[in-house]
């Protein structure tokens, strides 16, 4: 991590969904800087927008994107052709889906799609690029990956699917790679395996990562930084150590305060009141304030903006620690 | 409440006892054979038992493919077991089963996991409950709407969304509609089969809490189902361990989660993620992944202490009082 | 069952009535135009014995072949009679055969493959291959066994269709209970200890029933060409009762110097199409909407 120009620049993003109930702003002047390298977490439960956030980075939210900046390595974005933005995909950013079943073609081969991949990228010929393939398939870890390369998708459980997709994802040598739930729909041993595949890719090729997840167990281990997002916005920002020593933001403290691993056998779990906000009716002012016990009359007016270039900082007008 | 089943009871203090419970799937059943039309035989349970005492909570762990959620719905009815028996305060559930049970609820019931499928959508949370109250006769038809309001309270649903129809509830709302469903009946135990897996961290500590008061309140016997060691650990006062449909670990919750003896039992204590903030260096701490069971022990083709003698599968024994182990190696 | 307390019923009813209200609202334009197409056509039917200005059977040979306008505004045909009195006669019996044709299979092959999707096995191994067999057998032929034991007419093609068409019904239904039996709902109504007959009819069939109801809106439309068609061969409407396929074979032999004899009853033939298929896009549209997840 050093101070060069930021890897990742996303000021002020918003992407709208038009519905037939109306619209609904599903990210709301999100910002985010990133560092070359840098590894980032963000948090939320359903409806906070971190899907869509990383959707709209992609160019792949199906909701009306704006930004007032979103820049890729210094280029912008949005100024970008559409050749430009299909080499920033699989090249400069990759990404990783929550369901590996859905993430590959069942008619195709695991090779197929691997080493077609590896060739548009790489501009390979076949016997090169299915080479290419099987070292990338035996770098996650796939066991005898050159036998296996001809097995299709439904012949591979959901752990090594995953980890095929990470081989897709990496055959481009990417220099960001978002990965969204990547380990939600898998068991606990092979979640672990993931996550520590996943920590290893990112150390061996300095490629920075944000890991998209609703555990903050998950994003405890494989991070350094936290965003914290709620309704479309996000909430608060802080190293991870940070976060969980010194959370400022209400929310943030109910959702440690929620999570089963915080309270011991027999401790009562102290859980967020209230119902997760209608992104339909959301009001003015802080979208937790309906479920904040700090909330005071200030907070149902206007919204608490972040100061996303801060290292610690809550989007809150009544932070827990007045420590910053 | 009537329940012309209630029989004086038998000298036995477990509330629900599975002995030897086993499940098979596949095969050819019936007019098949005559076709010739023979799925291979899976065994998604073999020779469980286990106990739970009255008021007790009982948490069955274990990941995708281990035969829990088979468990739970052989318990209720929903899948028929080849082997063993179930029986609820000494008796056996498969005698009570078929002969005179029309209009009898269920004394066992079951919360699900799925909270936009576990309702039917053309129901209303009032229509939902009202339609189990009447259907068993469980309060006279002129108590029925108090009944309804009363069970909404239990669960902790303002009256107000008597009307609301399921896609009109959020999710945390709909496992509250659903438990207070399988509470209606009167049920003695309930088997919740991942009640909370599918909701957010927020509204899961609300379920949570809410089972938490409910037992002590109602004095329910609970099966709860989960992949998720945390909440097992929380609600439960007894855990089973299962892996590939065959239990490795038994025991007390505070036994089984601080001195696991099962090295299953505790890769998956170690693989779960922790509230620590601190990156992660380790190797995962199990390879491979579960996929059919080998002879001998299941786990031996995982498992880090796995030796020779693994080759023919360990018993469940005890190590001590109430906490059984099948394993060759179990830790001290 | 129970029994349900006077006042309670009107609850009941009241809330049926918000509910329908509710229903309505919520439908797409598509669903109301054709809604409202197909009942201003019905009205028109029934009250063809007012409205009609002629009696549909009368021949008047000092008025033949006039074309459309005056007093006969759809014109008169080879033999005088009025084609707009004729017409609308027709869609009294089109409709109304159409409509028996229809959803008389349908409610028991919805309630057949319903039942044998929910039980699975023996009952849907037999079930299957009824209709497997009913399904292989060529509609015309039955047709022609039928006429042939009873004559040509109306019946035969009921008795032809109530036969053979339940089985689309009950393949449709079937399908959609096996994905609905697995359902946790389905199987928490299981472990409540409900009948099988409560489980089926009261949580199954509800959500199953929806691509029967946007099939059978097609399959009205196609009973009423059957119906032409057939009467068009001979084999159905006997003349001179009014029918529209049987309208339309009757002009053909006068399309080109009174294209009104043909062509009017056709257009009925297509309104009303028309209005059956905008209903079914509708409601295709309707229940994929209540099944798209929250709200």
């Amino acid at each position: 991590m050093n101070g060069a120009s930021p890897l990742l620049e996303i000021e002020d993003l918003s992407v709208v969904f038009h519905t037939r109930s109306g619209p609904v702003l599903a990210n709301d002047g999100v910002s985010l800087t990133l560092r070359a390298g840098e590894t980032l977490g963000i948090v939320g439960e359903s409806g906070s927008g971190k899907s869509v956030f990383c959707r709209a980075i992609l160019g792949l939210a199906k909701g009306e994107v704006r930004a007032r900046r979103m820049a890729f390595d210094g280029r912008d974005i949005a100024a970008m052709s559409r050749s430009e933005k299909q080499a920033l995909r699989g090249r400069g950013i990759a990404m990783v889906f929550q369901s590996p079943m859905s993430s590959l073609d069942p008619v195709w081969t695991i090779g197929d799609q691997l080493v077609e991949t590896v060739r548009h990228h790489k501009g390979l010929d076949r016997a090169g690029a299915r080479r290419a393939a099987i070292a990338l398939l035996d770098r996650v870890g796939i066991q005898s990956a050159a036998r296996r390369l001809d097995d299709y998708p439904h012949q591979w459980s959901g752990g090594m699917l995953q980890r095929a997709v990470i081989a897709l994802a990496l055959a481009g040598e990417p220099r960001l790679m978002l990965a969204d739930e990547p380990t939600t729909a898998l068991d606990v041993t092979i979640q672990d395996q993931i996550l520590a595949l996943l920590t290893e890719l990112q150390r061996e090729t300095g490629m920075a990562l944000v890991l998209v997840s609703h555990d903050l167990g998950v994003i405890a281990e494989t991070v350094d930084r936290v965003a914290v997002m709620y309704a479309g916005r996000i909430v608060e920002t802080a190293s991870v150590r940070h976060l969980f020593e010194r959370p400022a933001h209400p929310y943030t403290v109910g959702l440690l305060g929620s999570m089963v691993g915080a309270a011991g056998q027999g401790e009562r779990l102290r859980p967020i009141p209230g119902q997760p906000p209608d992104l339909h009716h959301l009001g003015t002012g802080c979208a937790f304030a309906p479920r904040c016990s700090r909330a005071g009359d200030d907070c149902h007016r206007a919204v608490p903006r972040i100061d996303p270039a801060a290292a610690h900082d809550a989007a809150c007008l009544f932070p827990m620690e007045a420590e910053r | 409440m009537t329940n012309s089943l209630s029989s004086p009871p038998v000298t036995a203090p477990a509330r629900l006892a599975v002995e030897r419970l086993t499940v098979e799937f596949g095969g050819g059943g019936g007019w098949r054979r005559l076709g010739g039309v023979r799925a291979p035989i899976v065994r998604a349970v073999d020779d469980v038992s286990f106990a739970i005492a009255p008021g007790e909570t009982l948490g069955l762990v274990g990941e995708s493919g281990s035969g829990k959620t088979t468990v739970g719905r052989a318990l209720v009815g929903l899948v028929r077991p080849t082997g063993g028996s179930l029986m609820l305060d000494g008796q056996d559930l498969s005698a009570i089963g078929r002969a005179g049970r029309r209009g009898v609820p269920r004394r066992i019931q079951m919360m699900f996991q799925d909270p936009y499928g576990s309702l039917n959508p053309r129901f209303s949370v009032r229509e939902t409950l009202a339609e189990v109250l009447r259907f068993h006769h469980i309060v006279p038809p002129d108590g029925v709407a108090a009944e309804v309001r009363r069970m909404m309270d239990l669960v902790g649903l303002p009256a107000s969304l008597a009307d609301r129809m399921p896609r009109h509830l959020s999710g945390g709302q709909r496992q509250r509609v659903g438990l207070a469903r399988a509470l209606a009946v009167r049920p003695s135990v309930l088997v919740l089969d991942e009640p909370v897996a599918a909701l957010d961290v927020s509204i899961q500590a609300q379920v949570l809490n809410l089972l938490q008061d409910l037992r002590d309140t109602l004095d329910l016997t609970m099966l709860f189902i989960a992949h998720e060691l945390g909440v097992v650990r929380y609600v439960s006062d007894k855990v089973a361990v299962m892996y590939l449909g065959a239990v490795m670990e038994t025991g007390s919750a505070a036994e089984v989660f601080t001195r696991p003896a099962h090295p299953y039992t505790r890769s998956l204590l170690d693989a779960m993620p922790h509230l620590i903030a601190d990156k992660r260096s380790r190797p995962p701490v199990l390879g491979g992944e579960g996929g059919e069971a080998a002879s001998g022990c299941r786990f031996r083709a995982r498992c880090p202490r796995a030796g020779d003698a693994c080759a023919v599968a360990p018993p469940l024994v005890e190590l001590s009082a109430g906490h059984g182990v099948a394993c060759h190696f179990p830790a001290a | 069952m129970s029994t349900v307390a006077a006042g309670e019923e009107g609850v009941m009813a009241a809330g049926l009535g918000r509910r329908l209200a509710r229903e309505v609202a919520s439908w797409s334009v598509t669903l109301k135009l054709g809604a409202v197409l197909l009942a201003l056509i019905a009205l028109a039917a029934l009250m063809a014995p007012w409205i009609a200005p002629f009696d549909p059977e009368a021949q008047d040979y000092d008025a033949i072949l006039l074309p459309p306008g005056g007093v006969h505004l759809f014109g008169t045909d080879n033999v005088g009679r009025d084609i707009f009195s004729r017409v609308l006669y027709a869609a009294r019996l089109d409709l109304s055969a159409g409509f028996a044709l229809t959803f008389v299979p349908m409610i028991y092959g919805v309630l057949i493959g319903a039942y044998a999707g929910y039980r699975g096995g023996l009952v849907d191994a037999v079930v299957g291959g009824i209709a497997n067999v009913a399904i292989a057998f060529p509609f015309l032929v039955m047709i022609v066994v039928v006429v042939a034991v009873i004559g040509p007419g109306i019946d035969a093609i009921y008795i032809s269709v109530f036969l053979l068409a339940w089985t689309m019904y009950a393949r449709l239904a079937r399908a959609d209970m096996m994905v609905e039996r697995a359902k946790d709902y389905m199987l928490a109504a299981r472990v409540l200890g409900f009948s099988t007959k409560r489980i089926v009819l009261r949580h199954g069939l509800p959500n199953v029933v929806g691509s029967s109801l946007v099939f059978a809106m097609s399959d009205f439309v196609l009973n009423i060409l059957l119906l032409s068609g057939l009467s068009f061969i001979g084999l159905g409407i006997q003349p001179p009762t009014p029918e529209w396929g049987a309208m339309i074979a009757e002009g053909k032999e006068f399309i080109l110097e009174a294209w009104w004899i043909s062509t009017l009853p056709g257009l009925a033939v297509v309104l009303t199409g028309t209005a059956l298929s905008l209903i079914g896009d509708g409601l295709a549209r309707r229940f994929s909407d209540r099944h798209g997840g929250p709200a």
